[in-house]
């Protein structure tokens, strides 16, 4: 008997915290397989977009051009691409924040519509 | 901001499987099975249920079965979030997978049930696992004969501990094992790094274990930084990049920020690194982090930004630089170095470009290099713009310097201490140009772990397989014995030669430590693996077999024989030369005589006896002749011949007459056993015998003895007198001072006898003579080559005065021919004949 109760509540503490798991699983470690997604896109793109650099070299002449004509076009070129990089950056961050909130939606919609259905 | 690290003392380690009893767990475990089964079971019903609201359910428990098939053996949470304070209760526990936690939990009740040490029940458990033989494989230990030995250390081994004590252990071994993952960037503990946490804090019966098979903490943790290495798909190309599949080098001729220009004429004579590194071919760098941010530094400061990198060949001056392209693809660098590209000059392209004008040619290139605005020029060798001249004569320097001067853009060269000191250091226009960055070869631990990558990568090209323990061999033997090339490209040379070794004896598949020592004893002449039977009863009676050649001085001969045992047997001290003599005495008493011995019985030929006569380097300047000069252009014999045969006898003879300034030198070599020459260099005389040799006192040592001293006193006391002609520093630094005796006329009389002996030796070999000596004309000869005043050394010429120059004459004349026996006997007072002898 003394078995069966040190076993049972054993057994209801793991079965409690497998629960608890599932959520913590789900959204914590979830979000952060997102969160380094989302990362390494971003170091991916920044080799070829080079919004950093870009930003760094904003006012400095294109192509060396050390004249009027070359610091103009050196800064419209750079920031023309600082903003297109930013906007690839916002897009693949907004994609990555809405599959995640589809992840994030798919245990609590289960939950809901069980219980809205049942009721 | 930068995450801090939670203190040890707060990590806890508990887990309630421990409190449940042996049936417990049992009846558990079938519970659970049988809660999982159902669970499946209910899905699916659930799943095709005709009711919505149970199908949404049955989906919601779907993705809680996915979740839990997910991590059905992996730990709670990751060792890095354990340390960052992020673990309920920072319980270590949690981070243990469950295939480990078994193992614990296995253990555990062994050591309650057996009563036995809960360590060696761990250590046995672990032994069962795939990886942790793998382990014990590559470093070479007999697994089965380790498993037995475990068992039976188990079965005598008394541990019953409390429950808290055990779970403190268990908590120790987690915590060692939390910290080896972190090294190797394991996010959850397994049955590897349990291994290597239990290496690291045994139990006494266990440490017992480790010292019998040599296992260290150490070799554990790079044996799993090897299977780590092994595991990855693609690894950094360290050994001409193979491993990888690599992509095709495309050139980016603008950079990312449009900031630059093209370089059409500098792509014609140059290699761009940055290119080579984006392909996938380079880039990685171990250990030189002091000299890379020198490096960076110098680079990114306004003004004259070139770097002049020394060091040795093959010490990693070229992985810097392919470290630095590297870094800059990734924007891991300071602002002002961004998207820049790293090209290397070939100076050997621009001499064989054809053009007339070298002159023009380098302007066009610095030019445009200077237009282009994003180019770090590297020049390789720099030293050949010295040596170098166009047709006309003119240096390349020369051309260059100007350019170089205007501090348009950042330069790295590179070349070695000694080129430095002959080239440019001498020329003070050149040297002023660069902040000179001296690169060191890096150390043991960074080699090895430099040398995994190598392994895992040959290994995978050859399928041959590699255990760690000859990794482990070959940086440490290549650092200690192959002193001509630094680390790490000693041991990768001998790496690779092993691989290519095992790989024409096409039975083998396995690389081993022995294959690595007999490699590193062939090249470097030192025998490196424990003396053999042969050897040991050798060295037992090295003294027997060395006055088989060798009469008399029974103090000295002892002495090296000691020493050359204690060596064998690894019991000498490490630092230092293997021992260190200064043999004082009269001339002729056989003090060179003895060196040469023993360079010919042990050490297998006298050749390895480096011979110096110090009196020829009395002045002050001789010390160029000795260790050479700074420019380079006289090459140190002593230092030379050193670094040439590590393994030697170094023979210092009237070593008092040197030099004040030589004589400072020996104060390093042996107390450290090195010695630096002028170009920084360390050379190794950890491996010599050094004797120096001194006639100096000899009328001190012959009064003294025949006032009926013993030689302890007279060594004592010369000890004192000695101080006059050697600084006292320096005499104390010997290992001994030998005093040798004067020889009395029996020993010149066994010499004469030897001598003979070796001449008619001689004699057999070239002239197919067989000559024997009767014992009249050996006292004769004894007596003719006698003198208490200058020892054994008149007997030489006796001999060749009496018995040479008959046996010469007698061969010249045809009276002595091929074949024939004869005995030399005396007659008359002093003139020689022979008879034939049957």
């Amino acid at each position: 008997m003394h078995i069966m109760v040190g076993a049972g509540i054993y057994i209801l503490k793991t079965g409690y915290y497998r629960l608890f798991e599932f959520f913590r699983h789900w959204y914590v470690e979830g979000a952060r397989r997102w969160y380094s997604g989302f990362l390494y896109v971003f170091s991916r793109g920044e080799r070829t977009l080079a919004v950093r650099a870009n930003l760094f070299f904003l006012f400095s002449p294109l192509y060396q051009e050390r004249n009027v004509v070359g610091f103009l076009l050196g800064f419209f070129v750079r920031l023309i691409r600082v903003i297109g990089g930013s906007l690839y950056y916002i897009l693949a961050a907004l994609f990555f924040v809405c599959t995640y909130g589809m992840w994030a939606a798919l245990p609590l919609v289960c939950i809901y519509k069980g219980i809205t259905l049942f009721l | 901001m930068k995450d801090s690290l939670i203190p040890l003392e707060k990590v806890t380690f508990h887990r309630r499987i421990f409190a449940l009893s042996h049936t417990e767990r049992v009846f558990t475990r079938i519970v659970f099975y049988i809660c999982f089964v159902v669970c499946i079971g209910l899905t699916v019903a659930l799943l095709l249920s005709d009711v919505e609201a149970l199908r949404w359910w049955g989906g919601l428990l779907f993705l809680i079965l996915l979740d839990h098939i997910f991590h059905l053996s992996s730990a709670h949470y990751r060792v890095r979030d354990l340390f960052l304070g992020r673990v309920p209760g920072n319980n270590i526990g949690l981070c243990i997978d469950k295939k480990s936690l078994r193992i614990l939990v296995a253990a555990f009740e062994k050591a309650r049930l057996q009563k036995g040490d809960l360590h060696l029940a761990l250590f046995s458990e672990l032994l069962k696992k795939p990886s942790v033989v793998w382990i014990c494989e590559r470093l070479e230990l007999d697994v089965s004969q380790l498993r037995k030995d475990v068992t039976e250390a188990f079965e005598h081994s008394d541990g019953e501990q409390e429950k808290a004590e055990v779970m403190e252990i268990l908590k120790n071994i987690a915590l060692y094992a939390g910290a080896e993952a972190l090294i190797h960037k394991k996010d959850v503990i397994g049955d590897d790094l349990l291994f290597a946490g239990i290496v690291s804090s045994p139990s006494s019966h266990l440490a017992r274990i480790f010292d019998m098979y040599s296992l260290s903490q150490k070799d554990v943790s790079i044996a799993i930084s090897f299977g780590v290495a092994l595991s990855q798909r693609h690894l950094p190309a360290v050994t001409g990049g193979f491993a990888k599949t690599l992509s095709r080098i495309k050139a980016h001729r603008v950079n990312r920020t449009l900031t630059s220009r093209p370089t059409p004429y500098l792509d014609r004579v140059s290699d761009d690194i940055t290119d080579v590194v984006r392909s996938g071919r380079g880039g990685f760098l171990i250990g030189h982090d002091t000299e890379y941010h020198q490096i960076l530094d110098a680079l990114s400061k306004s003004g004259q930004r070139n770097v002049l990198l020394v060091g040795e060949a093959g010490v990693g001056k070229e992985a810097i630089v392919h470290h630095l392209a590297f870094q800059i693809l990734s924007d891991a660098v300071p602002g002002e170095l961004f998207d820049r590209r790293v090209v290397s000059l070939s100076l050997g392209r621009i001499l064989s470009g054809g053009s007339d004008d070298i002159y023009t040619t380098l302007q066009m290139i610095v030019s445009e290099i200077s237009r282009a605005g994003n180019i770090i020029l590297y020049i390789p060798d720099i030293h050949l713009l010295e040596k170098t001249q166009t047709r006309e004569g003119v240096r390349l320097f020369d051309v260059l310097t100007p350019l170089l001067r205007n501090g348009l853009f950042p330069v790295i060269g590179t070349t070695t201490p000694h080129l430095y000191s002959q080239y440019i250091d001498m020329n003070k226009s050149l040297s002023q140009l660069f902040e000179r960055i001296p690169i060191e070869q890096i150390g043991e631990e960074d080699a090895t772990r430099l040398l995994v990558y190598d392994a895992v990568i040959l290994e995978k090209q050859l399928g041959i397989r590699i255990t760690f323990a000859a990794v482990r061999a070959a940086v440490k033997l290549s650092a200690r014995y192959i002193t001509q090339a630094p680390l790490p490209s000693s041991a990768q040379e001998v790496l690779r030669e092993v691989f290519a070794r095992v790989k024409r004896e096409r039975k083998r598949r396995m690389v081993k430590e022995s294959d690595v020592i007999a490699l590193v004893e062939e090249r470097s002449s030192v025998p490196i693996q424990k003396a053999s039977t042969h050897e040991a009863s050798e060295l037992l009676r090295l003294e027997e077999r060395i006055h088989e050649r060798y009469i008399n001085q029974d103090e000295a001969v002892g002495a090296v024989s000691e020493a050359l045992r204690s060596y064998r047997s690894g019991l000498s001290s490490g630092k230092g030369p293997i021992a260190s003599f200064l043999f004082v005495g009269p001339t002729g008493v056989g003090k060179t005589e003895l060196s040469k011995s023993l360079a010919s019985l042990y050490f297998g030929s006298e050749k390895l006896l480096v011979r110096f006569d110090m009196s020829e380097y009395q002045e002050k300047g001789s010390i160029q002749r000795f260790i050479g000069s700074s420019d380079g252009k006289i090459v140190g014999a002593f230092s030379e011949s050193v670094a040439h045969s590590p393994y030697s006898i170094v023979l210092l003879d009237e070593f008092e007459k040197a030099h004040q300034d030589i004589l400072q030198l020996f104060l390093q070599v042996l107390d450290e056993g090195v010695l630096t020459d002028v170009f920084g260099r360390k050379i190794d005389f950890s491996h010599t015998i050094i004797i120096a040799t001194s006639n100096a006192h000899s009328v001190f040592i012959q009064e003294s003895l025949k006032e009926g001293k013993d030689i302890d006193t007279i060594a004592e006391a010369l000890k004192g007198k000695l101080s006059e002609v050697l600084r006292p520093e320096l005499v104390n630094r010997f290992s001994r001072i030998v005093t040798f005796k004067p020889l009395s006329f029996e020993h010149i009389r066994k010499i004469a006898r030897l001598q003979l002996t070796s001449l008619s030796k001689r004699v057999h070999e070239s002239n197919g003579v067989a000559v024997s000596f009767s014992e009249e004309l050996v006292s004769f000869i004894s007596q003719e080559g006698f003198d208490p005043s200058f020892g054994a050394r008149p007997l030489k010429r006796a001999i060749e005065k009496h018995i040479v120059s008959f046996l010469s004459h007698a061969l010249l004349s045809g009276r002595l021919s091929k074949g024939m026996r004869i005995e030399m006997f005396l007659e008359g007072e002093n003139t020689l004949s022979f008879r034939e002898v049957v």
